[in-house]
């Protein structure tokens, strides 16, 4: 009950006319660059950050929340009529989204994927609203050693879920703990590894590492995806004329998706709470969950359910991903970084403190993103007969544009060619690392989190005067510290698992 | 600019890479931070441990690596050098001309003679670029972008 009163608090927040204006902008923007193939809603939000500086902190992260929850609807629109994922959430929309578009029913499958990410997300956003708070109780009692550990397991469980090789996934995110290191210490704030060069004493600079990694990277592996993308679109499919009427769902349709909507939202939400997941393991649960359940049609011939599973499930996700990020200060995937990124920018602390300390940006933001799911669904059905055109813009052109963004935003952060410089190296470094399968979101998720796992590490081991004992005296350290050792071996022990079967069928 | 898998494999550059970042850390993180005194942590504590982790991991992909002879060797595309060269353009013509006009004369130059765009594509892309860097960037959030020597000797 004390958590409706404190949303419907939160909705004055987000009622004010700027809330409301940058949150329709918000949500226009998210959908566009969600269906652009290619950007995703990493890069989307990476290169939209920029654009929130003019705005107060709550005002700020309205826009980007809503720029990332309908970036999840955007990103459904390609894999539908293209077959090509706007982001990596989408792939397992396109499995079934584009078959049905090709068995006559692209309008359709369009509004079952907009009305699914609308139900998937109101149900993620009503778990939110129930359990942020509680979440952030929970985590005012953590100390120091606990929260070194939730941050261990936060980091962990990123570098473990993406990308399929352990070894990898520690090299990136210790790599991105040390990239962080540079500047000053967090404790005493004198210099530390600045190698002599006045413009690292104040630290790599966030957004232009941010644009750099996601932007900059992903406009050198697009220029791979031109001929790919130009075949896509000389297709037949591509040039579907689509109507609003037409693509009206049947009582029968609505009464074949809803079960999935639900079952996926509720198991999206959790999915998206777990530190390292995020919505695109969401959608593959949610997918994979609908499987096991009777479908009309089989799964991935174009069966509404699927696409209803996949899109609700994504959906929830990234609405259940504001839980550990608000309460506990832990994003739950690599948007979630660039969102923690941001809040840090504005001066604004994340954890357990700030559901006390700023209840009406909390309490705003969450009431936010009822309004953006709205507005969302609205902007999706309004522009299903001008989706085409959206589509129409080649990657090829979308090359020198996105080059430019990413210059004049890392730039317009810094106010310094640094910032450029920046951007333009850690893009290099990020798709180097991404061609060689090393994936650069731990490394973003390890940029954010360091500096509060470094400084809680060390204040416990100044409370404690050097014991380890800190991290052992109590049930829920221990508790906490078994989740971060299993997560820690289950690779290694997979890994010996798989050599000794491999060894067995070669005898 | 395919890498065959004769001799040194271009995989292991980035272990290798990893490595000597670790390495310079720790080197550095000894000399001049320190890593504990009087039943504290030092500057260097941190950065020391990760660096350390760094060094382990970055040998064991890097044997990794050399082990495994099965998966496909990375390839590498001459267009994305250009993309990297085209960026790299930009910052250094923003030294003599400035940024603004960097940008919209390097979006000319890469649609018509990469891309081979008709005009009227060009010309919208550089309205729309002009409109978003202009009344986006420098009228709404006030930035002030750099105008270069050229700029300079103007104003």
């Amino acid at each position: 009950m004390e958590n409706f009163v404190s949303l419907l608090n939160g909705f004055q927040v987000a009622l004010a006319p700027e809330n409301i204006g940058v949150c329709l902008l918000g949500a226009v923007l998210g959908l566009v660059v969600g269906a652009m193939p290619g950007i995703g809603s990493l890069a989307g939000c990476a290169l939209l950050l920029p654009l929130t500086y003019k705005f107060n902190p709550t005002t700020a992260i309205i826009m980007l929340g809503a720029l990332y929850y309908s970036n999840m609807y955007g990103g459904s629109f390609s894999a539908i009529l293209l077959n090509i994922p706007g982001d990596s959430p989408a792939i397992t929309t396109a499995l079934d989204g584009y078959p049905m578009a090709r068995k006559g029913r692209p309008g359709q499958a369009l509004m079952a994927a907009n009305v699914a990410s609308f139900l998937g997300g109101t149900i993620g956003i009503l778990i939110l609203t129930l359990t942020a708070s509680g979440l952030a109780t929970l985590g005012l009692k953590f100390g120091y050693a606990e929260m070194t550990l939730i941050l261990l397991i936060a980091m962990t469980s990123i570098s473990w879920l993406i990308g399929e090789n352990p070894i990898k996934g520690i090299v990136i995110t210790m790599l991105g703990i040390l990239v962080a290191s540079i500047g000053m210490d967090t404790l005493s704030g004198a210099p530390r590894y600045e190698f002599g060069n006045m413009y690292l004493l104040g630290g790599i600079p966030f957004t232009p590492f941010i644009i750099g990694c996601v932007g900059f990277a992903q406009v050198i592996k697009l220029i791979n995806e031109r001929e790919a993308d130009e075949k896509k679109r000389s297709s037949e499919d591509s040039k579907t004329k689509l109507s609003i009427r037409e693509s009206m769902l049947t009582a029968h349709d609505f009464k074949r998706i809803l079960p999935p909507i639900i079952r996926s939202g509720v198991m999206g939400t959790f999915v998206g709470v777990l530190p390292g997941s995020g919505a695109t393991t969401g959608s593959m649960v949610g997918y994979a969950m609908q499987k096991k359940f009777k479908s009309e049609e089989p799964m991935g011939t174009g069966a509404i359910e699927g696409i209803a599973a996949s899109e609700a499930a994504n959906n929830a996700a990234a609405a259940g991903a504001f839980a550990p990020l608000l309460a506990l200060g832990i994003p739950g995937s690599g948007t979630g970084a660039v969102l923690l990124g941001g809040l840090m920018m504005w001066g604004l602390n994340p954890g357990p403190l700030l559901f006390d300390s700023n209840p009406e940006f909390c309490w705003g933001l969450i009431s936010s993103m009822y309004m953006a799911n709205i507005f969302t669904l609205a902007v999706a059905i309004l522009v299903i007969p001008f989706l085409i055109k959206i589509l129409s813009v080649p990657v090829k052109y979308m090359i020198p544009i996105i080059t430019c963004v990413c210059i004049v935003g890392a730039y317009s952060t810094s106010n310094s060619m640094y910032g450029v410089i920046v951007m333009f190296i850690s893009g290099i470094v990020g798709y180097l690392l991404d061609k060689n399968g090393f994936p650069t979101a731990p490394m973003l998720l390890a940029f954010v989190l360091a500096p509060m796992l470094e400084k809680n590490m060390r204040k416990a081991f100044i409370a404690s005067q050097g014991s380890l004992r800190i991290f052992v005296d109590s049930p829920l350290k221990l508790v906490l510290l078994a989740v971060f050792l299993v997560l820690v071996l289950t690779p290694v022990v997979k890994s010996i698992r798989r050599k000794l079967r491999a060894k067995k069928a070669q005898a | 600019m395919e890498n065959k898998k004769k001799g040194f494999n271009l995989r292991s550059i980035i272990p290798l890479a990893t490595a000597i970042v670790a390495l310079v850390f720790i080197v550095v993180g000894l000399k001049d931070y320190g890593f504990w005194n009087k039943n504290q942590p030092t500057p260097g504590f941190f950065p020391i441990i990760i660096a350390v982790v760094l060094l382990a991991s970055s040998i064991a992909c890097f044997i990794q690596i050399a082990r495994d002879k099965d998966s496909e060797d990375v390839k590498y595309n001459r267009n994305e050098l250009m993309v990297m060269l085209g960026a790299a353009g930009i910052i250094l013509c923003t030294f003599l001309i400035g940024l603004v006009p960097s940008c919209l004369i390097y979006i000319f130059l890469w649609l018509k003679f990469v891309e081979h765009a008709p005009w009227k594509v060009i010309l919208i892309i550089e309205v729309i670029m002009a409109a978003i860097i202009l009344g986006v960037f420098t009228a709404w959030l006030q930035i002030r972008f750099p105008v270069g020597l050229l700029g300079d000797l103007i104003f």
